[in-house]
């Protein structure tokens, strides 16, 4: 437990020192840097030109199923860690067989996507 | 802010020197009973410290200072060895000016960053806007913690080492769908959307390919990785998986042929398109600072970390992650962008089938 | 013959059809049709697959004059097709249903000249800006109407709210300097390109009507700075066929090197940017080291880098200085060499041709109704060339063979500029051999040409270049046009583009190899 707290404690020093350090690296530049304020300055860059409507606007909805298979995935591949940690050499084939099972269910859950036509670029127009 | 110190000044003191020389006088005495104190308390903070933390404390420290050292020295390095690499593939000669072979280029860039303007634009979400930059130098330093550069110099030897530091690598992605969408920009949106589909889909080969390494060392600690690679290398009998990390990495650190969430000719610049300045640069930075947490990942997973023979293992530790990165830098000289639908399906259809089939070789291997 | 096929199908009524000296005025059949009959009158043209060079307009003060000029892959024998219009009642019919391509040329009319096009989808402005309250071409003020000024200002993205509009240009790395699209686009994919002109606009044109011949020569290399001689050829060339001049048999020879040199240089700065397109930089530096070369080459004949203008009417400005042809030599031997290179590093890299490879198809059909000329249509397999068609400098000599590509792909198009190198070097070769002796130029050329109408056209790095060019016997032109055919093969462009990734409009772009300045004018 202690030795647990001490890795954590070392982890978020770390972490502090990053956001400083940036802090700092942005700061720096509020007292050297020039100002300059022009008529377009601050606006945003789209090629030069005045932008047509918000850029916060429904993109792409095909990136929804990436992000949904994505989540299914990555959670069960971190449950596979603690297997691969424990996994002894030799002997228990069960084990393997286990491991069979969860991967071929993976291996179930992309043959599923591919066969939805998640990945299936194509262009539906109107 | 200079010209109102100034303004203070000039108000305060004015011309009259008996005045200023005890102004001078006064900040000298305040800046010693500033001094006192604060050695007072970072004294007893130290000593608790000790107490407390024992050796720990002095490695945390020592550990903060060289990762700081390591993070700048290998940006100034790469951004200049990056130029230089160009330079040959491409019939230049690169940077030569400043200092010999132009080696202080690149600190000659880092101040006129530093001295660039920052501009902010007037209709972006400014906390995100704002958090991005900062946010995406977290998981460049946090990985550093558990990095064996050699058997003894490592800061701390975390025992769920890989997943702190595969868990923290995804803060990256978030860092960059801020910038993305905090600048509300269209160039910018779409290279955040880009970046995440990106990174969660190289995400997870990235994962089944450094599964069978810890399958084989039993350990999800770096340095163990390492001691489990003699006699032979993780390379030697993991080639597929070192093939799948290996092109992960790249598409992870967003380097050509995967730069897509940045690709300059579609997007202008991607989701750092409305940063300027040292904002810019810290982007910049997290980038080659990421180059060099895969490869040096890379070299621990697969190369033998720090083992090599005659030469001390901290030089062969970074003779190994400096040459794999030349060879990213090979690829982006060489090789046109793919384009995102490719980019995307070749990790799904491809990269992941595969090692999920390596993973379950290994794993039936190992039980024979 | 598919020209007199149309001439009986054509004739009688109110219509008149001539046969003119080719010689002398560079086309071979003038119809002069009524304005009601024009749609007709394209019908009948396209039926029998003539492609759309040109539709221009003159002003003669009484009347205004549109032309179209029509040619055919096969049979190439220029058709110029005349239409009277009433400056009173500025009004046509527009024919961009049956040619689609017509549709920018009548939008640069409308707004130039004030005439308006009947059932035309978009009369917006194409070159020129609000702010600009006459009609520039015409010969009088002519002030904007108000009906006008309406069309001109309309712009689709303003009238969609709930759509992803995007600007790409006028500063975008990938458009090659400032050409401006408004991408309307869903998710990743692009529903319509609207391409936005004019922010290289010059008024070439007009800049024409108030020089002397000789005063405007230098701008013919400024449109096209990539390969600015067949620009200047084509002006020398339309002048000499004006006043009939028979020009020395070395100035053609050397004309013609020249003229190959620069289109090698063309093609590698197009080789280069490209790949920089496709996020590939390493081959942009190898096709500048062989640009340099060429550079270096003519600097050495002309004095320039860049904006040669080194043809005069009647010759050359100057005789081949020494060295100049020893140096070709070299430059052909060391380039032979180097498509190893470009071959290794590029033409089977796997990622280029996945992502060319499909990317942007211009079938035959779209490139003909549009009017794509040049290596774009030889990439979609049509064998068309002005310089077997239309042989002018030393080109009747000396055949360069036609390379076609088969699916009219980004990838064919890049297969086709990079083997048109490869001919364009045997070209060399062969003229290196035969560049005869004798005078470079004539010794008197008319100041004045004779009144009356001329074409010419050359086979620039991009396509045909078409001049047009109106005498009134002063020594300024009437009235000069030029077909640009990069104007005609970004229209293409907004086709082909429909419904594909964004990164592939990006691909496409660069493979039509674009100058802006050329097509902006």
């Amino acid at each position: 437990m202690e030795t647990t707290l001490r890795d954590f404690a070392f982890v978020l020093a770390f972490a502090v020192l990053a956001i400083l350090f940036a802090l700092i690296a942005v700061l720096i530049p509020r007292f050297i840097a020039p100002r300059t304020v022009g008529l377009k300055t601050e606006s945003i860059y789209e090629c030069g030109m005045d932008p047509f409507g918000s850029a916060w606007i429904r993109y792409a909805a095909l990136f929804y199923l990436y992000a949904l298979i994505f989540i299914a995935f990555d959670v069960d591949v971190l449950y596979l860690f603690p297997v691969a940690t424990s996994y002894v050499r030799g002997g228990n084939p069960e084990e393997f067989i286990a491991l069979l099972v969860f991967v071929l269910l993976l291996v179930l859950a992309i043959a599923y996507a591919w066969g939805k036509g998640v990945f299936r670029w194509k262009y539906e127009g109107r | 802010m200079r010209r109102w110190l100034r303004e203070q000044f000039d108000r305060y003191f004015g011309s009259d020197p008996v005045r200023l020389l005890f102004a001078l006088g006064g900040l000298f005495f305040a800046t010693l009973v500033v001094l006192a104190l604060l050695y007072w308390v970072v004294g007893k903070v130290v000593t608790a410290g000790l107490e407390a933390w024992g050796w720990d404390l002095v490695r945390l420290l020592l550990g903060l200072l060289g990762v700081m050292v390591v993070v700048f020295g290998n940006a100034l390095f790469l951004v200049w060895a990056e130029r230089k690499v160009a330079g040959h593939m491409q019939i230049r000669i690169g940077p030569k000016e400043v200092g010999p072979y132009g080696l202080l280029q690149s600190i000659a860039d880092s101040v006129k960053l530093l001295a660039k303007e920052i501009i902010t634009p007037r209709f972006v979400d400014r906390p995100l806007y704002l958090l991005a930059p900062l946010l995406i130098f977290v998981p460049c330093l946090v990985a550093m913690v558990v990095i064996p550069f050699d058997a003894r110099l490592q800061v701390r030897d975390i025992n769920v080492g890989i997943v702190m530091i595969l868990a923290f690598s995804s803060l990256t992605v978030l860092a960059i769908f801020m910038a993305g969408w905090g600048s509300v920009n269209k160039y910018s949106l779409i290279g955040g959307v880009r970046s995440i589909s990106q990174s969660i889909a190289y995400e997870i080969p990235m994962l089944l390919s450094i599964l069978p390494v810890v399958m084989m060392a039993r350990s999800l600690s770096l340095k163990e990785v390492v001691e489990a690679q003699s006699p032979y290398w993780f390379v030697l009998v993991q080639p597929v998986a070192f093939l799948i990390y290996f092109v992960c990495a790249v598409a992870e650190t967003n380097r050509t042929p995967f730069d897509l969430p940045e690709a300059e000719s579609e997007l202008v610049a991607g989701y750092h398109t409305e940063y300027s300045g040292m904002r810019f640069s810290l982007f910049f930075l997290a980038e080659y600072t990421n180059i060099f947490i895969v490869c040096a990942l890379a070299t621990t997973f697969f190369l033998g970390g720090y083992k090599g023979p005659v030469l001390p293992g901290v030089v062969w530790f970074f003779l190994k992650t400096y040459a794999l990165i030349f060879v990213i830098m090979w690829f982006r000289w060489t090789f046109p962008r793919v384009r995102f639908d490719q980019l995307l399906n070749f990790s799904w259809k491809f990269l992941i089938p595969l090692a999920m089939a390596n993973l379950l070789v290994t794993g039936g291997l190992l039980k024979l | 013959m598919v020209a007199e096929d149309l001439i009986k199908a054509l004739e009688g009524g109110d219509l008149s059809i001539e046969e003119v000296p080719y010689q002398q005025r560079g086309y071979w059949f003038d119809i002069k049709a009524p304005k009601d009959r024009i749609v007709e009158v394209a019908e009948a043209i396209d039926e029998r697959g003539y492609y759309i060079e040109d539709v221009l307009c003159v002003d003669y003060v009484d009347r205004l004059e549109v032309l179209y000029h029509f040619n055919h892959w096969e049979d190439p024998r220029r058709l110029s097709v005349r239409v009277e219009v009433a400056p009173s009642e500025p009004e046509l019919p527009s024919i961009w249903r049956v040619y689609p391509g017509a549709a920018w040329h009548e939008r640069e009319i409308h707004e130039f000249f004030g005439l308006r096009f009947k059932d035309h989808p978009n009369l917006a402005y194409l070159f020129l800006h609000e702010g600009i309250d006459f009609y520039p071409m015409r010969k009088e003020r002519v002030e904007v109407s108000e009906e006008d000024r309406r069309l001109l200002n309309y712009l689709p993205a303003a009238a969609e709210e709930d759509t992803f509009w995007i600007n790409m240009g006028p500063q975008h790395p990938s458009t090659h300097g400032v050409l401006r699209l408004i991408l309307k686009m869903r998710g990743e994919y692009i529903e319509q390109a609207e391409p936005v002109l004019g922010y290289m606009h010059r008024m070439q044109e007009k800049m024409a009507e108030v020089r002397t011949y000789q005063q405007y020569y230098p701008n013919t290399a400024r449109l096209d700075y990539v390969g600015p001689l067949a620009f200047s050829l084509c002006f020398v060339g339309a002048m000499e066929r004006l006043c009939e001049l028979e020009v020395p048999e070395r100035a053609q020879y050397i004309r013609t090197i020249t003229l190959e040199l620069n289109r090698i240089s063309s093609h590698l700065l197009w080789l280069g940017t490209f790949l920089l397109d496709l996020g590939a930089t390493t081959p942009y530096f190898f096709a500048f080291d062989d640009r340099e070369q060429i550079l270096d080459l003519l600097e050495g004949l002309t004095g320039s880098r860049l904006t040669f203008s080194y043809y005069r009417i009647g010759g050359l400005y100057e005789d081949l200085n020494d060295g100049f042809l020893e140096g070709v030599k070299r430059f052909v031997e060391r380039m032979w060499k180097r498509f190893e290179i470009y071959d290794d590093l590029v033409t089977g890299n796997i990622i280029f041709v996945k992502r060319t490879k499909d990317v942007g198809v211009i079938p035959k059909e779209v490139a003909r109704r549009y009017g794509a000329t040049g290596p774009t249509l030889r990439g979609s397999g049509v064998p068309f060339d002005i310089r077997q068609a239309e042989p002018y400098a030393a080109y009747g000599d000396l055949q360069p063979e036609v390379v076609v590509g088969e699916r009219g792909d980004s990838y064919d198009r890049y297969l086709v500029r990079l083997e048109e190198m490869k001919r364009s070097l045997r070209v060399l070769e062969e003229a290196l051999e035969k560049v005869p002796e004798g005078p470079y130029k004539l010794e008197k050329v008319p100041k004045k040409p004779v009144p009356g109408d001329v074409y010419f056209a050359t086979e620039s790095p991009r396509g045909e270049v078409g001049i047009y060019i109106v005498s009134d016997g002063s020594d300024k032109p009437y009235r000069l046009k030029w077909r640009s055919p990069c104007f005609s093969n970004l229209a293409t462009f907004t086709e082909a583009v429909k419904g594909q990734l964004i990164a592939d409009a990006v691909a496409t772009l660069g493979s039509l190899d674009l100058v802006i300045p050329e097509m902006d004018r």
